[in-house]
């Protein structure tokens, strides 16, 4: 016979836990990665369901205004979370609601984001994507029956993995997903970003083939003064996101205020306007990608990109301020591109010395406007670098993202995606860099003034150990396990009432569960406002689980107040 | 006190072997959902390829029927269906130059070169929107990098390839690049009377009359009744100066520029005083022709167009005379005794039949040939 298996020690539990933990982060890449490609696919297939190859006038009006009342009244009544982009409502759920996403946002996502997007309205399908990619990571670790911080630590990694395939840019997914969902660099979720966005890209090309986004030449800075007109498109972006932005959200407010009836057919108004606008100027419709990789080839003249970018900007705010589902990433980039293709012509007629093509200028705008409008410049920079792969760009890149950059900031102090959310009554907490989180753990803010003994002690003889200091906890138990605890008021009361030849179990109170002594602030506080007892801190040395110290709410604030 | 922080050891130790489980299940609706997206990807697929079919048939047609800012939008549209067509591509590149819009015809091509750096189509095809372009240098450095790329059919291309960067060498006045492409092309072509012609008519125009006449001569060894061949003949013996086998292949011919030819150089035939074995009597009679010639062409020249200056006519005047005193003093033994008289005679006639053409111009075939003669014999070229 042979012997049963060991019961598994603790320490070998949490490193499977780990281990499955990062299982289930590829996982959540591949699964998210998938649900990126089937999104464009399905954006794709609706499309040329609806407008067949070459749609008349009719059909052009008639398509997004239908397909806006039917998902209007879906979004009022089934799927009431997806509006929009996506982006602001997944930061809303890691920062605020523990990462917990109800499976319907990311399956309505999908549905009315396909539905809006290929219908015609001027949108992006990339931050659908981001929120899809959440909703599917935070479906998975709910079903799962992860722990709520593993939940909520999935979010950004869902987010990351659908990035890196809607745009095949694995970096600056990972980028994106620290930058804005997370709002931290250094955020500890970084290896699982990366790991879900390596996985994510490798399924998507593995499907699609290694086809960059956009197919471009190599770019040159032809001449150390062209930097000057960099950084005047820089200018004109910054300036263009601020007017965009400012537009969008005083748009959207006026919207806001109608009534629930006129919110149910109010996506209808804004695809009967987009119908109209692209009657007449059918290249903005959907994502524009097509005429973005033309401006990227020099393939378009000045008057054209002015007239695209202008349009585009409306029929943009004309889309995302009715409620129709769809991102503003890709109408960025095309506003952007069409004013640095511009821009680039301009300077190329202009310039006393030499200048790249207007297409470099193009690349650049859309980095330009994309820092502007997203504020997130190193994503910008990295993904502009990853679709090009040329370290030609980036100097140019990084001078006109910055000025744009800079501008929005100044002249719009909340970022777009904020300032979305706190018109709908969501205020999103700064964001704690990763460095003040691990600043402190229970261990450092422990007290070591406790008492271990028996039940079986005599309540005199611990009420005389204790004598003195009333601030020193006596847990009742073994190190290994402790039962339970009892207050120096509860013995000094004991012995007045003559019962200090008693068993110290008689006064034994329920302990509450323990804390790791590297447990970080989030679990030490959250233990603390739940119990308003004594936590003991237990850590896991060579004898085993046994515990260390004690932490109490005084401990915390003491801790706080005394360390530098 | 659970001894696991937050949940006791068994429950975590069965979520843990739940998750595997889990992860199992996971794993295969990832792998079934993987194929899925896979077959709707390969569809999605097949249908833009089809989509891009059809613009690129509306494209072309447009393209034909020279609607070609129609043609683009079209053509752009199959592109973005289909990428990697070159046939497309190719097409879109052209309706762009035809559109007026050389930039984003060479933009187009100049990713495809970075895509395929060693198709010679592409180079081809870049050579030729530059010389569209009026950039010459950089229209050539692509001929030459197609030509010496990869062709499927090599010969052929490169001989048209070799065909149009003459064209275009000969069109920008490069005569001497334009050469060493005809030497080239002579040296691999096939023996054939087309290919002699063409080869000789291109040495005719990089201007090398001596090799063209070779060619010609080639030509008409491999089929004597060729007219083409024995008019460029004509032609390549007249730019040689040598006017008598000139008249001998071009006279009965019916073109003009060889009846010209024809005229020149019989006119040249009979006015040349130092043709050999002429007694002194004929070479004076021949010479006097030809200074009566220039002078009386001279004097119809000055009635109609008058000299712009008082100084250029008292010019006129001087040479009149000097012609009319040349004529005059010209004897059989003046020209015995002192040879060099027929280069005067001829330095006198070069200037007047010189002014005649500048100011008076179209010469006559006689005009011509005392010019002719004038530059074979003048002393002051």
């Amino acid at each position: 016979m042979t012997p049963p298996p060991p019961p598994p020690t603790l320490q070998s539990l949490r490193l499977r836990e780990n281990q499955l933990f990062f299982f289930i982060t590829v996982l959540v890449g591949v699964l998210a990665g998938l649900a990126a490609v089937l999104f464009t696919l399905a954006i794709e297939w609706v499309h040329r369901a609806l407008f067949g190859l070459d749609p008349g006038p009719a059909r052009l009006f008639l398509v997004p205004t239908v397909a806006s009342l039917l998902a209007g009244v879906l979004l009022a009544t089934v799927f009431p979370d997806v509006r929009g982009s996506g982006v602001p409502q997944t930061k809303a759920a890691f920062r605020l609601h523990g990462g917990v996403i109800p499976f319907r946002v990311p399956v309505g996502k999908f549905l009315m984001g396909a539905l809006c997007v290929g219908s015609g309205h001027s949108m992006g399908r990339e931050g659908p994507s981001v929120q899809i990619g959440a909703g599917v990571a935070s479906a998975i670790g709910q079903w799962v029956g992860l722990p709520a911080e593993r939940v909520r630590e999935l979010v950004p990694v869902g987010a990351a993995g659908a990035l890196a395939a809607a745009f095949n840019t694995p970096v600056s997914a990972v980028i994106f997903a620290l930058e804005e969902i997370i709002g931290d660099l250094n955020a500890p979720l970084i290896g699982s970003t990366v790991v879900a966005s390596v996985a994510s890209v490798m399924v998507e090309r593995s499907i699609l083939g290694n086809e960059p986004l956009f197919r471009v030449p190599a770019y040159h800075l032809m001449h150390a003064a062209e930097l000057g007109a960099y950084a005047a498109l820089g200018i004109i972006g910054g300036v263009i996101s601020v007017v965009f932005c400012r537009t969008l959200l005083r748009v959207r407010r006026a919207t806001l205020t109608l009534s629930a009836t006129g919110k149910v057919f109010l996506p209808a108004a804004g695809g009967a306007l987009v119908g109209l606008i692209i009657i007449a100027v059918p290249q903005v419709m959907g994502v524009g990608y097509e005429y973005i990789d033309q401006a990227l080839n020099g393939g378009l003249m000045i008057n054209t990109l002015l007239v695209l970018g202008a349009v585009k900007i409306v029929a943009t705010l004309v889309s995302y301020t009715t409620g129709n589902a769809g991102g503003i990433f890709a109408p960025s980039l095309f506003i952007g591109a069409m004013a640095g293709g511009a821009v680039g012509t301009a300077t190329h007629w202009l310039a006393p010395f030499p200048t790249a093509d207007p297409g470099a200028y193009a690349l650049v705008g859309m980095g330009a406007l994309f820092a502007g409008i997203i504020r997130a410049p190193l994503t910008s920079v990295f993904m502009i670098f990853e679709i090009t792969q040329d370290y030609q760009i980036l100097v140019p890149l990084m001078v006109a993202n910055l000025m744009s950059f800079l501008i929005s900031r100044h002249y719009l102090p909340v970022p777009i995606y904020h300032a979305l959310l706190a018109q709908d009554g969501i205020h999103l907490p700064p964001s704690i860099p990763a460095d003040a989180s691990r600043e402190w753990t229970a261990g450092s803010a422990m007290s070591r003034a406790f008492e271990l003994v028996s039940t079986e002690q005599l309540i005199a003889d611990v009420a005389a150990r204790t004598a003195g200091e009333p601030e020193r906890v006596v847990f009742i138990g073994t190190p290994a396990n402790v039962t339970g605890f009892v207050t120096d008021a509860d013995l000094r009361a004991a012995v007045a009432q003559g019962r200090g030849a008693g068993p110290v179990r008689e006064l034994e109170r329920a302990v509450p569960d323990a804390v790791w002594v590297d447990a970080p602030p989030r679990d030490v506080l959250e233990r603390l406002a739940r119990e308003d007892r004594p936590v003991p801190v237990v850590d896991d040395g060579p004898q085993g689980v046994s515990v260390c110290g004690v932490i109490r709410s005084t401990d915390v604030v003491r801790y706080l107040a005394t360390d530098p | 006190m659970s001894i696991t922080p937050g949940r006791p050891l068994s429950q975590l130790s069965r979520i843990v072997h739940r998750e595997v489980v889990l992860l199992l299940v996971l794993s295969a609706f990832a792998f079934g959902l993987f194929l899925f997206t896979q077959a709707a990807a390969a569809a999605n697929r097949a249908q833009q390829e089809l989509d891009a079919r059809a613009w690129f048939d509306r494209g072309r047609v447009a393209l034909a029927n020279g609607a070609t800012a129609n043609a683009v939008v079209a053509l752009r549209r199959a592109a973005a269906g289909s990428a990697d067509d070159w046939s497309i591509a190719r097409t879109l590149a052209s309706a762009l130059v035809a559109d007026g819009r050389p930039d984003a015809s060479r933009q187009l091509l100049l990713r495809w070169r970075a895509l395929h750096p060693d198709d010679a189509e592409v180079h081809a095809h870049l050579a030729r929107v530059e010389a569209r372009s009026g950039n010459v240098n950089e229209a050539v450095a692509y001929y030459e990098s197609a030509l010496h790329g990869r062709w499927p059919d090599g010969a052929t291309e490169r001989v048209a390839l070799r065909r149009e960067v003459i064209q275009l060498l000969l069109g920008a006045g490069r005569s001497a690049a334009a050469l060493s492409h005809v030497l080239t092309m002579a040296a691999n072509l096939p023996d054939t009377p087309g290919a002699q012609l063409e080869v000789a008519g291109l040495f005719m125009a990089a201007g090398d009359p001596a090799r063209a006449l070779e060619h010609y001569q080639r030509t008409l060894r491999l089929a004597p009744g060729e007219r083409a061949a024995r008019a460029g003949a004509g032609a390549a013996a007249f730019a040689l100066h040598d006017y008598p086998r000139a008249l001998g292949y071009v006279r009965g011919l019916p073109d003009t520029a060889s009846q010209r030819i024809a005229a020149v150089a019989e006119h040249v035939v009979a006015l040349d005083p130092r043709s050999p074995r002429l007694p002194a009597a004929v070479r004076t009679r021949r010479l006097a022709a030809t200074i009566d010639t220039a002078a009386r062409l001279f004097e119809r020249c000055r009635a109609s167009a008058p000299a712009p200056t008082p100084l250029a006519g008292r010019s006129d005047t001087a040479l009149a005379a000097a012609l009319t005193a040349f004529a005059t003093g010209l004897t059989p033994v003046s020209l015995r005794e002192t040879p060099e008289v027929i280069d005067r005679g001829f330095d006198l006639a070069a200037r007047a039949v010189d002014l005649v053409a500048a100011r008076c111009p179209p010469l006559d075939s006689r005009g011509e040939a005392v010019q002719r003669l004038a530059r074979l014999h003048a002393s002051t070229p």
